[in-house]
């Protein structure tokens, strides 16, 4: 099977960038995203959710703007009736129950960690992301500059899905954006 | 800025949104007679003070959604999902969550 | 004037020198000073010359409200206009000038505007210049060109940089419960009570240093300390250098940080200043209130300045105003000023217009001279060197004797700065026991505090503060406990009115606004030609315009406008209050999204590939295509025709990644896409795709695309490029507001699929040689219109259509968007192999226009099915989306434009796309038609053209239109033919 080619291979390279002392902000790219989109009718969604849940053997499905996840994969609550599916294949879903959709080449991902990675969001998303407003397992689609993106706070830093054509448009904006904090790319 | 109370997503900048269009017109059937499609088409009432709109969170969770707003002040006094499917499911989970 | 430094006191640091250039000369000052301060300082009296007059200014005030010295600060690329030098940090190494002068604000020849100040009130550019008498009526427009020549020339202030930005800026946001503007004591102490209840706090503060008026008191360390570290423990947020400029609607604030202006070497990695949006949930204002001056003869010359901003620049920067100081006003606010300046050493007389001020044996016992019923009259001395006095009442001024003086502090009352709750429409009111506009209490979720609020002791003020906090935490439902609200005031004495000071019948040159130069004669003059409203009044006078916003002059132009009228000051009103409180760099507001990142780039998966193989790019929409692929030496023009002429004999390979790709899935999926379609798609097989077209309700064909069935209930809809995000939302739009009952879910796949056309007669051989299995797209397994999915060599896998645009054999191939490069690395070499070639936009456009497809050129909004000529996809036997109305009078007239082909009657002849199509008679107006495309046509050998004409074919067989490019200054004579103009039966493609 050939191999797959990330939007932004050849547009990085690892390494420390930008203000000196200890790194703000870390990035990396996810590599070889596995992600499924999973959708129900509103009659539906209460059975979808469960079946989705207990594939990846947690006991209840994400409620609106949540994640939940296992070593086997997370689901994400995305939109009302829409759930993506991270690391593992979705469960066969009947058309009188829903759809799935396989996105896996659809987004970007960059892991966003770092001791200013909230801060450093801050100046790109129009979302609160104060502790309370969003904790861990939190989700939210906003739109970085001019982009619709989804974020997901995941044990302690972010995860960032970008439209995979705009990855290296975004890219450059994060890299301008975190040189201030101090930059490490891995 | 108007900020607008997503019943997904909660309170987000216009922005992230597109607006719609009316929110009181229905659409006739799509064999109505002409008539009523031309209303439904090309009359609209230009109000000052409250009016009903559609909105979509188009960076956010795509949901198309009713928004009740003063076209002077910009105060918006109710938002719900257009589709009463979305709006069923999200008032249940929010009940079990309460 | 001598101003000069104390050897002691002040808030600046001492330890730290710091050298600056003024107009080129060197001179020092401290850190922690303004650039007004340590002109001050150097005793530099002269700093500006004025807007029109050109007359000397010196520094007026100490903040944001400055009419005089506005200079150019830096050099080169970071040449900046128009700074208030009592705005402006000082920085090791700061470069400023004076501006619009020549050859220098000390000796300007533009003085000469002065003497002619009588034929440039305000307005004259309405009124003068209308021609030389006595040709003055009628044909007088030349000569005001003339003129306006001369006089735009002359205008503006200080000269920008041409050259591009050398800093970046950047955005940000923030959130919190309580928002305080302004950290004087009202602020500060708002923030911690608010702070203390529990409450997510930022408080932001436009100066570097927090304290507000506590840093202008003489006696204020010790308390003002206080208050920082009580702040500091509060863990309050605070943002210094910080100015709020504007309020919005729900709770949201703009802030403008300046993050390098007062740094000599800025760090790279920084942004030169942040635009910041704050959401919070309750909005406190303790913005304080701005002096305001008074109009009297010569009240512009270089060593007046407002009383407070004197006692700010002898307690925060140990710079004594002058030896010989007079102090002027109507209210208590002066004596305090009188009382410092002569504990500095200076000789004070204090001029009171009230003939009762209270107890004065402090101010005797300090060595002040008073003279109560007096003010000035006339302002002497190009830089101030005495002043004619006025005794008596306010409307029957006397003129009374001399007094030389080298520095005169003038107070004519305090104006709350009310600006930003007024941005959020609350209107001010006029206050008469203390002669100001001040604004209720709360509006809107914003509260305003201490001197804001006209509140004017600072304990009071203090107070205010943590009222405020008190009720915005009610407002957000915490218990608190009651903290009293403090009444507006706090003068012993009563302010007295006091706007302008003349004698009856005197001539006086007194300004109301001074960085526009509108004098008390210009608001009269204003009254006298009926502009009399006060919005009138602003803009005819340009009172208010400026870059200071009217801090300082506006009350008194209203105040003159209400005399004139016979009314009082809440009669003639107050104009709206404007965002941005203080000016804000576009650069800011901008952020970072400048040059190449003005808009987000989208690349396709083949985007490097592409350019390795040599692409040149053009935009559709936000995304980069291939335009043409030119070998070594070629032009576009040799490139594309090349291209065409290889895909048509051969193959040709494009990349259209680029088109609308959505997932129509869902039980009720077949019976979405037949509502949606003009055609029918209600029995489309699995396994096969259909061009469709859909309409808008109102009847206009709005996009077009192909839609493949893959399974019972899922179907891969494609659209054009630019509408792919109009036709997501159109498709969630009618699927969530007005079919809730149907189950279909629509989601976009754009990312996905990388896409790859294969056409030309070797298309088949091509792509055989590169899927998994050679016969997957063999005629059979692959009819016309069939879809299959199936796998590349490598295992890739790859959905196909065999569908054509460019009118040949022609097929679709898409994989997954990460295997994109891996699937043209396959197709090329095979390509290569027929002598095939890659192909770009310009030789896509080629072909289509050659076949007579549309595309949204055509398909532009106003165009119905049947203009386009497809009026046959329209299905008779079913209602769809648009159907009614496509049918409706103006739809269906026989003179609408219709779709045609054109040749040039002369082939060797061009024409443009954007012509006009003409009878050839009649080359006028908007004629009968118009181009929406045009080429060379390899295949015919000449020019052709697809566009639009009232009667189509039918109506122009034997006649001749022209092409009428007045634009251009040109016409062609011209065919119209049918837009299929090669393989009209469309051979090519079934094969």
């Amino acid at each position: 099977m050939a191999n797959r080619l990330s939007a932004l291979a050849g547009h990085y390279s690892p390494g420390r960038f930008g203000a000196e002392g200890q790194a703000g902000v870390h990035l990396s790219v996810v590599a070889d995203l596995r992600l499924h989109q999973v959708a129900a009718w509103p009659d539906s969604l209460p059975a979808v959710g469960q079946l989705l849940a207990n594939s990846i053997g947690q006991a209840a499905k994400p409620g609106p703007g949540c994640a939940i996840s296992s070593e086997q994969g997370a689901v994400l609550r995305i939109e009302p009736l829409k759930f993506w599916l991270l690391n593992l294949d979705p469960p066969t879903i009947e058309a009188e129950q829903g759809c799935s959709l396989d996105l896996s080449h659809s987004r970007t991902c960059v892991h966003i960690d770092g001791p200013q990675a909230q801060e450093f969001l801050g100046r790109l998303l129009p979302l609160d992301l104060r502790a309370a407003a969003f904790p861990d397992n939190r989700v939210a689609s906003s739109a970085l500059h001019h982009v619709g993106v989804t974020l997901w706070h995941r044990g302690g830093g972010y995860d960032l899905f970008i439209p995979r054509g705009f990855a290296v448009s975004i890219w450059e904006v994060l890299h301008a954006t975190a040189l201030q904090f101090g930059l490490e790319i891995s | 800025m108007i900020r607008i109370d997503c019943p997904f997503c909660g309170l987000r900048d216009h922005s992230e949104f597109s607006y719609g269009g009316d929110a009181s017109i229905n659409y006739p059937p799509l064999d109505a007679p002409a008539e009523q499609w031309h209303d439904a088409v090309f009359l609209r009432e230009n109000i000052r003070g409250r009016q009903l709109e559609t909105w979509q969170h188009t960076s956010g969770c795509r949901m198309w959604l009713n928004v009740e707003r003063d076209t002077v002040s910009h105060e918006i006094f109710a938002v719900w999902p257009a589709h009463r499917g979305y709006g069923r499911v999200l008032h249940a989970e929010k009940e079990n969550t309460e | 004037m001598t101003a000069r430094r104390l050897s002691t006191g002040g808030l600046i640091d001492r330890t730290q020198a710091v050298d600056f250039s003024w107009d080129g000369n060197p001179l020092q000052g401290f850190a922690g000073d303004s650039l007004a301060a340590a002109l001050l300082a150097n005793n530099q009296r002269i700093v500006a010359r004025s807007f029109k007059y050109h007359r000397p200014r010196g520094i007026m005030s100490c903040g944001v409200e400055e009419s005089g010295a506005l200079v150019t600060v830096g050099d080169g690329d970071r040449r900046d206009p128009n700074v208030k030098a009592t705005t402006q940090e000082l920085y090791q190494g700061l470069v400023a000038s004076g501006q619009n002068a020549f050859p220098n604000v000390r000796f300007d020849v533009g003085a000469v505007n002065n003497l002619f100040g009588r034929f440039l009130p305000a307005g004259f550019y309405y009124k003068t210049f209308m021609g030389l008498p006595p040709f003055e009526s009628g044909s007088g427009t030349g000569y005001w060109m003339w003129c306006e020549n001369i006089i735009r020339k002359a205008a503006g202030m200080g000269s920008a940089s041409r050259a591009p930005d050398p800093d970046h800026y950047e955005h940000g946001h923030l959130f919190c419960e309580v928002l305080v503007v302004g950290a004087g004591p009202a602020g500060i102490s708002a923030a911690i009570a608010a702070a203390e209840l529990g409450l997510d706090v930022l408080l932001v503060e436009q100066d570097a240093l927090l304290g507000g008026d506590l840093l202008g008191q003489s006696d204020a360390q010790a308390s003002r300390d206080e208050l920082l570290k009580a702040l500091a423990a509060s863990g309050v947020r605070v943002m210094n250098r910080t100015t709020a400029f504007g309020l919005y609607d729900h709770g949201a604030a703009g802030l403008v940080e300046r993050v390098t202006d007062h740094i000599t070497q800025p760090d790279p990695n920084l942004p030169r200043q942040r635009f910041w949006t704050v959401r919070a949930q309750q909005t406190i204002v303790a913005s304080g209130a701005l002096e305001r001056h008074i109009a009297f003869d010569n009240n512009d010359r270089p060593g007046i300045m407002t009383a407070a901003a004197g006692r700010h620049y002898l307690n925060r920067y140990a710079v004594l105003p002058g030896q010989q100081i007079v102090i002027a006003g109507n209210n208590d606010s002066t004596q305090i000023v009188a009382m410092d300046m002569a504990a500095a050493g200076a000789e004070v007389t204090l001029l009171d217009a009230r003939a009762d001020i209270g107890d004065s044996t402090a101010l005797k016992d300090a060595g002040v001279q008073i003279r109560t019923g007096t003010a000035p009259l006339s302002a002497r001395g190009k830089t101030l060197n005495s002043i004619q006095l006025a005794r008596g009442l306010p409307g029957a001024w006397q003129a009374d004797e001399k007094l030389d003086c080298d520095a005169l502090l003038i107070s004519g009352g305090w104006s709350p700065v009310v600006n930003l709750i007024s941005h959020r429409g609350a209107r001010p009111q006029w206050n008469a026991d203390n002669a100001c506009f001040v604004v209720p209490e709360e509006f809107d979720g914003v509260r305003l505090a201490g001197s804001a609020a006209g509140v004017w002791q600072t304990q009071a003020c203090e107070q205010s503060g943590r009222h405020a906090a008190m009720q915005a935490a009610k407002a957000l439902g915490k218990t608190v406990s009651e903290a009293p609200g403090v009444s507006i005031g706090g003068w012993q004495t009563p302010i007295e009115p006091l706007y302008e000071i003349n004698t009856e019948g005197r001539k006086s040159k007194a300004f109301v606004d001074l960085q526009h130069d509108v004098s008390s004669d210009d608001v009269r003059l204003a009254y006298r030609e009926g502009y009399v409203s006060v919005e009138h009044l602003k803009r005819y006078t340009t009172l208010g315009m400026a870059t200071d916003g009217g801090k300082m002059g506006n009350v008194i132009g209203l105040a003159l406008m209400a005399e004139a009228l016979g009314k009082d000051i809440p009669a003639v009103g107050t104009t709206t209050f404007r965002p941005p409180y203080t000016p804000v760099a576009i650069g800011a507001l901008a952020g970072r999204s400048v040059s190449e990142h003005f808009r987000p780039l989208r690349r396709t998966p083949l985007h490097d590939w592409n350019l390795t193989q040599g692409a040149t790019m053009t935009m559709a929409g936000l995304w980069h295509r291939p335009w043409y692929f030119a070998r070594p030496g070629e032009t576009i023009n040799e490139a594309y025709i090349r291209e065409a002429a290889t895909t048509r004999s051969s193959v040709g390979l494009c990349d259209v990644t680029s088109l609308g790709k959505i997932a129509v899935q869902g039980p009720d999926a077949t019976e979405f896409l037949n509502r949606i379609y003009t055609n029918p798609f209600a029995k489309l097989p699995i396994g096969k795709a259909r061009y469709g077209i859909m309409l808008r309700d109102d009847g206009i064909v709005m996009d077009d695309g192909t839609t493949w069935r893959l399974s019972e209930t899922d179907y891969f809809m494609t659209t054009t490029t630019v509408n792919a995000a109009k036709v997501l939302t159109w498709l969630e739009e009618l699927l969530q507001t007005r079919w809730p009952e149907l189950r279909v879910h629509v989601t976009s796949v754009s990312e996905q699929w990388a896409g790859c056309a294969i056409a030309g007669p070797k298309s088949r051989e091509v792509l055989s040689a590169c899927v998994h299995q050679t016969r997957a797209v063999s005629n059979e397994a692959l009819p016309f219109m069939g879809v299959i999915e199936t796998a590349l060599q490598g295992g890739i896998p790859c959905r196909i259509a065999r569908i054509s645009f460019s009118g040949e054999m022609a097929f679709e191939a898409y994989v997954p968007s990460d295997y994109g490069p891996a699937m043209m690395d396959l197709l090329y070499p095979q390509a290569a192999l027929h002598e095939g070639c890659l192909y770009g936009l310009e030789a896509l456009g080629t072909m289509r226009i050659e076949k007579g497809h549309v595309t949204g050129a055509e398909l532009d909004g106003r165009v119905s099915i049947d203009d386009a000529g497809l009026g046959k996809m329209a299905s008779p036997n079913k209602a769809f989306i648009g159907s009614v109305l496509r049918q409706r009078p103006e739809l269906m007239r026989s003179d609408r434009p219709q779709l045609v082909g054109i040749f040039p009657k002369d082939r060797n002849a061009t024409f443009n796309v954007g012509a006009l199509l003409c009878a050839a008679d009649e080359i006028s107006g908007m004629g009968e038609g118009w181009i929406t495309g045009a080429t060379h046509s390899p295949e015919l050998g000449h020019w052709i053209g697809l566009g639009f004409i009232k009667g189509g074919v039918d109506a122009w067989q034997s006649k001749i239109a022209v092409a009428a490019d007045p634009l251009r200054d040109q016409q062609t004579e011209v065919e119209i033919v049918s837009p299929h103009m090669v393989d009209p039966s469309g051979e090519r493609m079934h094969g």
